[in-house]
């Protein structure tokens, strides 16, 4: 480097803007999911899934939420089952 | 478009400015934006360093895309060699790319 600058062959050329990107967006978490799994002791009320739409389907002493929530209408364990190509969870009665 | 800006006194050259983004391609492929900026630093390190003329002003400013030198009028005779060969070279530059250069020339009295 002669003198006390830095020699740029592009001095005047434009800096390459930063790119942007038209991502970034997102929609707020839902919570989704099984919440109560095979086996567990669950009390009546108790929500078993949140879903959207039926994924599982309501088996034994299980009620549908109008948002497609399974939940418990007695206590006892959880169990899943499939029949088809359809899943359903039931709640056997606590002996 | 670079605007290049010649200052000319009775014994020659006198002061360079070139100012402004060329505009012709983005940085690292700007071809005459390569041109003008190997002149124009040229220039600068031929009249400071090369000819040791300690008077000239220098002032080189990235993001305003701007370099400006000047020196003495009484120096001008000396440096006629190197600053008639840079200015001539600068207008080919401007005639063959006017799009993205431009020179304009300042007689001082």
């Amino acid at each position: 480097m002669i003198g006390d600058f830095e020699f740029d062959i592009q001095f005047f050329a434009h800096k390459k803007g930063q790119g942007s990107s038209t991502n970034g967006r997102d929609s707020n978490p839902k919570y989704r999911g099984v919440k109560a799994y095979a086996g567990t002791e669950v009390k009546s009320g108790s929500i078993l899934v949140r879903q959207c739409g039926t994924r599982i389907h309501p088996g034994k002493n299980v009620g549908l939420g109008r948002d497609f929530t399974l939940f418990a209408l007695i206590p006892g364990k959880v169990s899943f089952a499939t029949r088809g190509d359809r899943k359903f969870v039931s709640v056997e009665p606590a002996v | 478009m670079t605007r290049v800006t010649l200052f000319w006194g009775k014994g020659g050259l006198v002061g360079l400015e070139s100012q402004g983004h060329s505009g012709q391609g983005a940085a690292g492929e700007d071809i005459v934006c390569a041109a003008v900026s190997t002149l124009t630093q040229t220039l600068l390190i031929g009249v400071r360093d090369v000819a040791g003329v300690g008077e000239a002003e220098c002032e080189m400013n990235k993001s305003a895309a701007l370099i400006r030198v000047r020196w003495p009028e009484a120096k001008a005779p000396e440096l006629d060699l190197l600053t008639r060969s840079i200015v001539f070279s600068l207008r080919e530059v401007a005639l063959r790319y006017a799009e993205f250069v431009s020179i304009s020339e300042v007689y001082e009295s």
